[in-house]
Formats: C-alpha cells, sequence, structure tokens
C-alpha cells in the first residue's frame, strides 16, 4: 500500500521533482558563494547613525539601506535613471559596486518557483513539494520496514544493487529533503495567502511632528541608539514629504524616528507572520547559513540518483511480479496467498507451480515475496514457502515478514500452512520454516502442519500438495521437477589426494574446459554447481579461485553416501563433470583486514581471496585439521603467501595429534590481538561445518564480551560472514 | 463588520452633498521583462500631500507593502480598498480606469500620482504624474517606469 503510493507519486511527479531540485541545488551555491564575497561585512559596534552618516557623504538621494543574511549591506538610491542598488562598504560609505542579479541565477529561480508559468507554475511547485514531503514520508515508513524497525534504521542494509542505492541515499538525505519539502511548501501557502506575511495592512506610521531646518541623518540620536547589527533595513524619509520619518526595522520591531529632532516617535512589534517568513525563507534558501545552504544543495543532488535507482527497483519488480505467474491477482482482491521465503530462486518455481495449479482450479491467487506480508483482508488461505539462510536465518525475499506476522493486528480469517525446504543434512533443517510456522500459529488458524521439502524433492512436493489439497476442498495435484540448471562439461587435469590416513579422504580436483568454451569467472567466495548424472539437484562446492591459468580448482571431501563427492572421487584423469556457476556475494571479502578461519575443505575460498591479495592487505588465517602428516592442505602455497605477504599470519591446530586442538582454540589463544584487530575494522569470515561454525561463533562471542561488540552485532554490519556446509 | 456597513453608507451619502464627475484614465504598460506590475493610482493637493486613493491595480494585499511611500500614506490615512481594487496588469497591455473625482478637486492644483511596482524588480515611486486639469484631458502623459503612458478624460 505504502510502496505502491510511494512509487505512483514518485513517478507522476517525476519531472517537476527532478526540474525543482537540480534547480534547488543550482541556487544553493548562491549562498555559499555570496559567504566569500568582499561585499561581506561585519557590523562590529557601528550605530545605524555611523552608517547613515557616512553613507550622506557618498550618495545624494537615499532611498532605503538594507542589510542582508549574508551581511552584505544594500544601498537603494535614486539615480539620474530610476532606483540604483548599490553594494556599499559601512564603514567608508562608499559604492563596491552595483548589485544586480546575475540573469541565469534569475532564470533558475523562476524555473524553481513558477516552471516560467506564473501563479499556476507556483500553484504547481507548491504541489511538487507536498509530494516531494509525501515522498519522503512514505519513503522513510517503507526504510521502517525494510530495516525492521527503529533498531535496524542505522543497520547493513541488504537486497539488490539499486534497492540498497535507494535505502542508504535515503538515510542520509531524507531529513534535508524533507526540510526543503516543508519550508517550500510553507512559501507557497504564503504566496497564495493562506497563511499571512504579516505585512497585508500597514503598521501605523507617524509623521515627523514639524518641519524644521534639514539635519544631517547621522546627528539623530534615535539612530544613535540603534546598533547597525540588529537591523534588517532602515527606509529614509521620502525626499519630498518633511512630514515622513526614518523608518527601521529590526529582527522584532519596526521604529519610527523624527527625521529632524531624531525622537522615537513610536515602535510596533512586528507580525508573527512577518516574523515566520523571514525565518522560513532563511531556512530555506540557505541565505546567509553558507554551511545549511552546502547540506540542502548537496542533498538536492541526491534526487537523480533516487530517481534512477528508484526506477530500477520499481522496473525489477515489475519484470519480478510478471514472472511470478500470470494472471496474479492483487493482494487485497486474492483468495488464496502464496508467499515465497527465497535466497536463490529455487523456491519460486515450486511456488509459481502451486499458484499456477490453484488458478487452474478457479481460485484467485496472489503470488509474492515473504518478506511483502500484509492483511491479505478477501484470503482464506495463506500459503507460505520457504527455505532457510544459514543457521536458521530468514531467507533474502522473506526480510522483515516474522516481524509484520506480529504487528497484525486483527486475528485474520484465513488459515495458513507453512512449507520448508531445505538440506536435512545440515543441523538446522528448514529452522526458518519452523520460526515463520511458530509466529504465524499465534496469530491465525493452522491450516496444515508444517512440512518440509528435503532437497528440491518432488515427491515431498506431490505430498504436501495432496494434503493441502483435501484440507482446502480442491483436486489438487502438484507435478513439478525444477529445471535442470544449464551446465558446461568440466575436464580433470589435475588431483592431489590427502587424508587418507587419518579417514578423512580429501582431494584437490583441477578443472579445465577442455575442447569445450571457457569456464566462467568466478570471484572468490561464488559456489560451483555440480550436477551429478541421473540426479537434477546440483551439490555446491567453494572453488578455490585465482589461478594463473584460469583453471578451476575444487577441493572435496568424501563423504559416505555423499552422491556429490562420491562421483567427483570417482574421476580419473581425462574425466569430466557437469558443473556450473552461482554467484554469492554473501560471502564476498569485504575490502577490509580479515581473519580467515577455516577447518578441512573450508580453506578453498579463502585460498581464492588471498591469491587476490595483491595489495597486501592485513589477511590472517586459522585453519584446522586432523593430522599434519596426512591433510595438511596447501601447505607449500601457504608458505609462499606468507614469504610474499598476501597472508599476514598463519596458525594451524590438529585434532588427531599432540595437544589434539580445535582451530577454535588458536583463535582463543590470539584473543588479545584479534579484538584489537576487530575494533579497528576488521572482518571476520568463517568457512567449514555447522558444528565447527558454532564453536568459532562462541569463541568469538566470549572474546568479545566486555568489548561492546558481539558476532551478531558484526553479522548485522558484515563483517561476520559464515560458508556453512 | 458594521463599521463597514457604516462607511458605505456614509460614502453612498457623500455625491448627494458634493458634485462627483466621472473621469477616465487609459494606461498603457510598457514593454518590460517580469510579471504583471502592480501599481496604484492616487491624488495629492498643490503642496504634495497625500489626499486620497483612487484606484489599486493588483489584488494580492501581501504585495502592497512594495509600493512603499503609498503604503506609507496608507498607514497614516487606511481607507477600504475593496471596492477600487482590481487586476494587475502585464508588459505591454493596457486598462481604462473609471473613478468619480471631487468637482473641488479639478482644476485646484491637484494631481494624479501613480507608483508602480513588478516582484523582483524596482519599485517606481513616481512612474507619472496627471495634474488634474483642463489642460491636461485628452493629452499623452509618458510615465517614467513601467508606464508608456497615460491618458486622462473627463
Amino acid at each position: 500500500m505504502w510502496r505502491s503510493l510511494h512509487s505512483v507519486l514518485a513517478l507522476a511527479s517525476l519531472v517537476l521533482v527532478l526540474m525543482i531540485s537540480l534547480s534547488g541545488a543550482f541556487l544553493a551555491a548562491g549562498p555559499v558563494v555570496e559567504a566569500f564575497s568582499p561585499a561581506v561585512q561585519q557590523s562590529g559596534d557601528l550605530s545605524v547613525a555611523q552608517v547613515v552618516g557616512v553613507l550622506a557623504q557618498h550618495f545624494d538621494a537615499p532611498d532605503r539601506l538594507d542589510r542582508l543574511p549574508s551581511g552584505a549591506v544594500v544601498l537603494t538610491a535614486i539615480g539620474k535613471t530610476g532606483p540604483e542598488r548599490h553594494l556599499v562598504d559601512i564603514r567608508r560609505g562608499t559604492s563596491l559596486g552595483l548589485q544586480n542579479d546575475d540573469p541565469v541565477t534569475m532564470w533558475v529561480r523562476e524555473l524553481h518557483r513558477s516552471f516560467f508559468v506564473g501563479m499556476n507554475g507556483r500553484l504547481a511547485a507548491g504541489g511538487t513539494a507536498l509530494i516531494m514531503t509525501l515522498l519522503c514520508a512514505t519513503g522513510f515508513l517503507l526504510l521502517l520496514r525494510r530495516q525492521g524497525g527503529w533498531r535496524g534504521l542505522f543497520g547493513a542494509v541488504q537486497g539488490r544493487v539499486f534497492e540498497r542505492l535507494h535505502a542508504i541515499s535515503g538515510r542520509l538525505c531524507l531529513l534535508p529533503l524533507l526540510f526543503m519539502a516543508l519550508t517550500g511548501f510553507y512559501l507557497t501557502l504564503v504566496t497564495f495567502a493562506v497563511i499571512p506575511n504579516g505585512q497585508e495592512t500597514p503598521p501605523a506610521i507617524p509623521e515627523s511632528v514639524a518641519e524644521l531646518d534639514p539635519v544631517a541623518p547621522g546627528t539623530l540620536h534615535g539612530l544613535r541608539d540603534i546598533p547597525f547589527a540588529s537591523i534588517k533595513s532602515v527606509i529614509y524619509p521620502i525626499a519630498g514629504d518633511w512630514f515622513d520619518a526614518f523608518s527601521v526595522t529590526t529582527g522584532s520591531d519596526h521604529v519610527f524616528i523624527d527625521q529632524f529632532t531624531g525622537d522615537v516617535l513610536s515602535q510596533q512589534p512586528l507580525r508573527p507572520g512577518q516574523i515566520g517568513l523571514e525565518w522560513i525563507k532563511a531556512l530555506h534558501t540557505g541565505e546567509g547559513m553558507a554551511p545549511l545552504a552546502a547540506v540542502l544543495g548537496l542533498s538536492a543532488l541526491s534526487v537523480p540518483v533516487f530517481a534512477f535507482s528508484g526506477i530500477a527497483v520499481w522496473l525489477g519488480g515489475r519484470r519480478r511480479a510478471g514472472a511470478r505467474s500470470r494472471g496474479n491477482v492483487a493482494a487485497t482482491l486474492a483468495d488464496i496467498v502464496v508467499l515465497v521465503g527465497s535466497e536463490n530462486g529455487a523456491s519460486w518455481g515450486f511456488a509459481r507451480h502451486l499458484a499456477e495449479q490453484l488458478a487452474a482450479l478457479g481460485r484467485k491467487v496472489h503470488l509474492d515475496a515473504l518478506g511483502s506480508f500484509a492483511e491479505y483482508p478477501e484470503a482464506n488461505a495463506v500459503l507460505v514457502l520457504t527455505s532457510t539462510y544459514g543457521d536458521g536465518d530468514a531467507p533474502k525475499s522473506a526480510a522483515g515478514c516474522l516481524a509484520a506476522v506480529r504487528r497484525l493486528r486483527y486475528r485474520p480469517k484465513w488459515s495458513f500452512a507453512v512449507l520448508g525446504f531445505g538440506d536435512m543434512s545440515f543441523a538446522n533443517y528448514c529452522g526458518f520454516a519452523g520460526d515463520a510456522d511458530a509466529a504465524l500459529a499465534e496469530r491465525a488458524e493452522r491450516l496444515l502442519p508444517l512440512g518440509r521439502v528435503d532437497r528440491e524433492s518432488a515427491q515431498s512436493f506431490r505430498r504436501w500438495g495432496d494434503e493441502l489439497g483435501s484440507a482446502l476442498g480442491l483436486d489438487l495435484r502438484l507435478d513439478y521437477v525444477p529445471p535442470r540448471p544449464p551446465t558446461q562439461r568440466a575436464v580433470l587435469v589435475e588431483r592431489t589426494d590427502y587424508g587418507a590416513a587419518t579417514g578423512t579422504a580429501t582431494a584437490v580436483l583441477v578443472f579445465d574446459a577442455g575442447s569445450g568454451p571457457r569456464l566462467p569467472r568466478c570471484r572468490a567466495g561464488d559456489l560451483v554447481g555440480v550436477v551429478p548424472p541421473g540426479s537434477r539437484v546440483p551439490r555446491y562446492y567453494s572453488p578455490a579461485v585465482g589461478r594463473a591459468d584460469g583453471r578451476l580448482e575444487i577441493c572435496v571431501r568424501l563423504i559416505a553416501g555423499g552422491e556429490g563427492s562420491g562421483l567427483l572421487h570417482g574421476l580419473a584423469m581425462g574425466d569430466s563433470v557437469d558443473l556450473f556457476m552461482r554467484a554469492n556475494p554473501a560471502f564476498h571479502a569485504p575490502k577490509r583486514p580479515l581473519i580467515l578461519v577455516a577447518a578441512g575443505t573450508g580453506i578453498s575460498p579463502f585460498a581464492g581471496m588471498i591469491r587476490a591479495n595483491n595489495r597486501r592487505r592485513d589477511v590472517r588465517l586459522y585453519w584446522g585439521g586432523r593430522d599434519p602428516a596426512s591433510d595438511f592442505l596447501y601447505r607449500d602455497e601457504i608458505e609462499s603467501w606468507l614469504a610474499y605477504g598476501r597472508l599476514a599470519s598463519f596458525a594451524s591446530s590438529f585434532s588427531r595429534v599432540g595437544e589434539c586442538a580445535y582451530v577454535q582454540d588458536r583463535v582463543a589463544e590470539d584473543a588479545a590481538v584479534l579484538v584489537a584487530q576487530i575494533q579497528a575494522g576488521a572482518a571476520v569470515m568463517v568457512c567449514g561445518s555447522t558444528e565447527m561454525a558454532a564453536g568459532v561463533r562462541t569463541t568469538f562471542d566470549a572474546m568479545l564480551v566486555g568489548h561492546g561488540l558481539n558476532v551478531a552485532t558484526l553479522k548485522a554490519r558484515r563483517r561476520y560472514l559464515e560458508e556453512i556446509y | 463588520m458594521k463599521t463597514t456597513i457604516l462607511l458605505t453608507l456614509a460614502l453612498a451619502a457623500v455625491p448627494s452633498l458634493a458634485l462627483a464627475t466621472p473621469v477616465g484614465l487609459e494606461v498603457e504598460m510598457g514593454s518590460y521583462m517580469g510579471e504583471e506590475a502592480f501599481f496604484v493610482v492616487y491624488v495629492i493637493d498643490s503642496e504634495g500631500r497625500y489626499a486620497k486613493t483612487l484606484w489599486v491595480a493588483g489584488r494580492d494585499r501581501a504585495y502592497y507593502k512594495e509600493m512603499a511611500r503609498w503604503w506609507k500614506y496608507l498607514a497614516r490615512q487606511p481607507q477600504d480598498l475593496d471596492a477600487i481594487t482590481g487586476a494587475s496588469v502585464g508588459s505591454d497591455e493596457g486598462v481604462t480606469l473609471a473613478f468619480e473625482i471631487d468637482e473641488a478637486m479639478l482644476n485646484a492644483g491637484y494631481s494624479l500620482r501613480i507608483e508602480s511596482a513588478v516582484e523582483e524588480l524596482t519599485v517606481f515611486a513616481e512612474d507619472a504624474v496627471i495634474p488634474l486639469s483642463d489642460a491636461s484631458r485628452g493629452q499623452t502623459i509618458e510615465g517614467s517606469g513601467y508606464i508608456d503612458f497615460v491618458i486622462l478624460n473627463y
């Protein structure tokens, strides 16, 4: 709801908002440049009489004197061809040149205020300011929702690149933009007389008491008593009107002074509307406040960034929505809602099939990401299909959904069913699906008990579909086989075996493309999927990249009964295998000093990162194996990394020899150094089994106690990354 | 409210006592770059003292203060402007104004003075001065500011 309002408003006002903000950014440069103008002067303890007196020596027919917010002073005098505006030196009384508005500035100001179409344009500019206010407000609500509330507001921003750009610039520029929109809207209301400017009727201007001989204004005691620094303007008596008086406007009052006797005739406070208008105007333009003008101008420049990234996000959303399902029914009208939590898109295929089958049975189905969870007033059933990220966390497309479920205001009339996708070999199998199921059970009726699909099994999905069909009273048949990812043939060209003695048969396998096309490039941390023949489900490995010869290196341990590792270990030189690459930005090395912790084959993504460390960043490696004589992977290469400074330090532990230590024991020994490194900005990356990762996490938490840090906060800042298998 | 009604009654009663002459004033604006001009037409006596306002061109009162000289006179001698306010006039446009002037003011040293202003631009406190005398009837009198010329008819 807020999202659609935000996009509709933004798209509808795109051109006007861009014109207003770019012209605004240009105008903001004015006060910044002016601050360095020689006409800007400190008033010190000069009185109005001193300034008026010294000006009288150089100007015959002064009309009015204005002290601008910047500190420059303008004297308007009647010259031969009409009034002339001189910038003046208030101590010498001389002209510093005429103050003429630069035509470019005037042109841009007119564009900014009225798009060159007079009062209608001003109305449009005011409307644009109002729309910008609404965009800021809805944008803030969306940002809150996306970050999971106030606490997450300044946490790490997840998502696609344009979403991140949009959210990060929002966090940075939202307040100044809101400030400008609100002040701009106020100015429009004053222009259209909705808010008074306090000058609709004149103040009661008295007359000088009697016509006497002319007096030099510099000698008038009334003017001597007013400090020049306190005034905004002095209006001289009109030359032909002996009865006229000096009118001095300060920040708070009008003061009227007899032009012959110098007596104060009367003093009247400014009206609230006038004081308000002057403040708002100063805040909107930044006149006389160069730092404010600079901040406002730079923030205005962020608007094209918002427009560009916002359109990219919107188009991306439309493209994905189009890909979701043909004939997707709106959330508020659907009677069955299918929600998807997915990290890499695999669960979407299942969900789309489910939605299509339900739609074919005549139901009104809405398919969406789990992160968009809303109230669904017309729904009878809400079906959640979700994977789990890492150790029981929400996958990417489900961010914030648990909080949204807990915010449900009424007990909904729909009932729910959750189906988890995962891999039974993980410790926390379908952990997030369980959390979602529990959260929903607190608010709504359960339709089916929590279902689980192990490794994209078509059979379990069909069984769950049968149960769902009978619960909904539908003849539902789910026959979905996940599409096999496009793969490429790779040929084994090198093989080194380790660990035979310790029962941890591990092989480092090097592949090249053979006669086929070149193997795809990937970054350290990305994954390579290997598809065993006859299977549709890929097994993922973290390859060691960065070999000078462009070959692909996979380090794999033989697991009893493991289809993938069995296949790879069974390969002889010259045999080939089908594989594909999958980007895994969640485990790309941050550009910081790194503390790398791995056990066994977990070293392989780190090998790629260390090989790529040409800048000799501070990288420390902790690695655990079983027996140095048997499974010391990369032993020789580690020595050359240390020698060339790609690796700052290396510590190993072996669980079957000597003191029988695990890798977290080595980490704990260096606690003092590592804590100091983390405090100085280092990031921790962990790659290994579920148990090993849990042990390392506990060790770091224990080390960080008393330093105001823990693994959870580091994770939120993307400074503690895990790749678990 | 009551004051307004009393004032209106009083004004309505005046013509029966003093003889009023209908007067026409053609005002032609010159060419300038800017928004529509505001201007005010008022009567001054032989000593240059303000007597009364006859016409205000421009409806937005927030801008009246820009015509600073007249604004001062109005401050000292408040007047109900509702019935004598019309639209502002743009560059190269013309307008014909009609008002009634007390016969005693004709050929007695009184003049009409016009003060004009355009937003963000110079204010002309004495854009044009037209003596209220038979000598200036039908004459083209040039303005010194936004006004190109004026012609007085009665």
